[in-house]
């Protein structure tokens, strides 16, 4: 009966959509977070916007990679496709979805941070990009295990 | 009941932080403090970019005005870049309790109103001469409403007019301790209850020092707060040591206690610096680890106004030619 409605074919566009869509949230409040407080700053001196700008694009990258795999299961979807398989596919989508979406959040809260150190301390810049990269990896650990489930 | 969305303080948080930068740190106030006569102090002031371009601000005898100008400077901005007016609001109610003291104090006496009203707080200067005047009190809070009418009733029977200080004092603080918890944010509340506590335990030394009676202690006392009212009563008669190692068993023991031993010189004003820079602390520790939020907001009105008390206390010690070490002495710990 699971067979008639979740068709393999439905289980991998679910897969794809939760792999770009919950990844794509998680950006969009880590960007706004670290851009309103951006604003902010740049309020007070506009010179930093270089700087500013760095910091405020790093949470965004989890879209990307859920935008990335979101595009690798569409290109394996057909219409003969077994339920297995499409399960699958299904699966594939959570780390990159999930992880991205936490980790874009926390990342645009580090970016947030940064961009409030450098309005002290401008020469700081290339710490506060570290600190912020440093929640980067997760999200590329789960970008490799979704690409490995796909296979 | 105002819910305080943290995220909401992104854009303040960062605006503030770099204004943080601007704030009279360590380093001004030394430079303050070394200068020989008190327009130079005066003029690091314009570093810290307070608004000397006005013409009738330019002498060092005008600077009670730049304060005032410089605090509804702050508010103005807050108002501006923070999400909930209400928040910034509480803070400004107290000083229409200030103008409806002056008010009241001049309507009581019949005298002409004096030219210090501020213009800082939430109600119209000449909109509350008019209120107070023409007794129409509909546009004021309801507390600020009662205590106003309290006071006419106890001044006609006692012809007292210390009532109008303790009467509004109390509403002042009533309400402000209110409009705290009334905010549904846990560094508000916990903020409700420190100011509460301070303000009691300052309260409880002057009056001790003065003698007053228990009956009279226990009408002032202000309600709310961590400290138990029963610490205060039963320190009465005592001598002020003994309040104070009381006071070492409650909720700000530890860090009072240890501030107040080091003082070498232990005095009123000495003991009312070290619960000031108590609030101070709190106040650095909550705003400093968090990026963002209501916090720094908040923190960012107390440094000012902490900073404009060190400058009122440096320049009026420069003035009258006090010694350096007796103005830093009085000094509050700065924020940044």
């Amino acid at each position: 009966m699971w067979e008639n409605i979740f068709t393999g074919q439905l289980l991998a566009i679910f897969g794809a959509i939760i792999a770009f869509l919950v990844s794509g949230l998680g950006s969009s409040k880590g960007v706004a977070l670290a851009g309103q407080t951006g604003a902010g700053v740049l309020t007070e001196d506009p010179s930093k916007f270089g700087s500013v700008i760095i910091l405020q694009a790093l949470p965004s990258t989890q879209a990307i990679y859920g935008f990335v795999i979101a595009f690798l299961i569409i290109g394996k979807i057909n219409g003969a496709m077994a339920f297995e398989e499409g399960f699958r596919l299904f699966l594939a989508g959570l780390p990159v979805g999930i992880i991205g979406f936490i980790s874009a959040i926390y990342q645009g809260r580090v970016a947030a941070s940064g961009i409030q150190l450098i309005s002290k301390r401008p020469e700081a810049i290339g710490s506060a990009i570290t600190l912020a990269l440093m929640v980067e990896m997760f999200a590329i650990l789960s970008l490799i295990i979704s690409i490995l489930i796909i296979g | 009941m105002l819910k305080v969305n943290q995220d909401s303080y992104a854009y303040a948080t960062g605006l503030l932080r770099a204004r943080e930068l601007k704030l009279l740190d360590k380093n001004r106030i030394d430079r303050m403090l070394e200068a020989t006569k008190a327009e130079e102090a005066y003029r690091v002031l314009s570093e810290a970019e307070y608004g000397m371009d006005n013409e009738s601000l330019k002498s060092v005898s005008d600077f009670e005005a730049l304060l005032a100008e410089e605090m509804k400077k702050t508010y103005a901005l807050l108002l501006e870049i923070g999400p909930h007016d209400e928040v910034v609001e509480v803070f400004q109610k107290r000083y229409d309790y200030f103008n409806v003291k002056v008010l009241l104090k001049a309507e009581l006496s019949n005298q002409d109103v004096p030219p210090i009203l501020l213009d800082t707080g939430l109600q119209d200067r000449d909109e509350l001469v008019r209120i107070i005047r023409e007794r129409d009190y509909e546009q004021l809070d309801q507390i600020m409403q009662s205590a106003i009418v309290e006071v006419y009733d106890v001044f006609s029977r006692t012809g007292d007019s210390q009532v109008i200080d303790l009467i509004l004092d109390k509403a002042l603080y009533h309400q402000f301790y209110v409009e705290l918890k009334g905010i549904k944010n846990k560094f508000m509340n916990e903020l409700a209850d420190i100011i509460v506590d301070i303000t009691n335990i300052k309260m409880f030394i002057r009056l001790k020092a003065l003698n007053k009676p228990l009956e009279f202690i226990k009408k002032v006392l202000l309600e709310g707060g961590l400290i138990d009212k029963e610490l205060y009563f039963n320190n009465v008669e005592a001598p002020i040591d003994s309040f104070l190692a009381d006071i070492e068993f409650t909720e700000y023991g530890k860090a009072i206690q240890k501030s107040i031993k080091s003082l070498d010189n232990r005095n009123i004003q000495t003991l009312e610096k070290v619960l000031d820079d108590h609030l101070m602390n709190y106040m650095t520790q909550q705003a400093k680890q968090l990026t963002i939020g209501i916090e720094p907001f908040i923190a960012f009105l107390f440094a000012k106004e902490a900073e404009i008390k060190n400058v009122r206390i440096i320049l009026t010690g420069k003035i009258n030619g006090l010694s350096n070490d007796l103005i830093r002495e009085r000094l509050r710990l700065v924020y940044v």
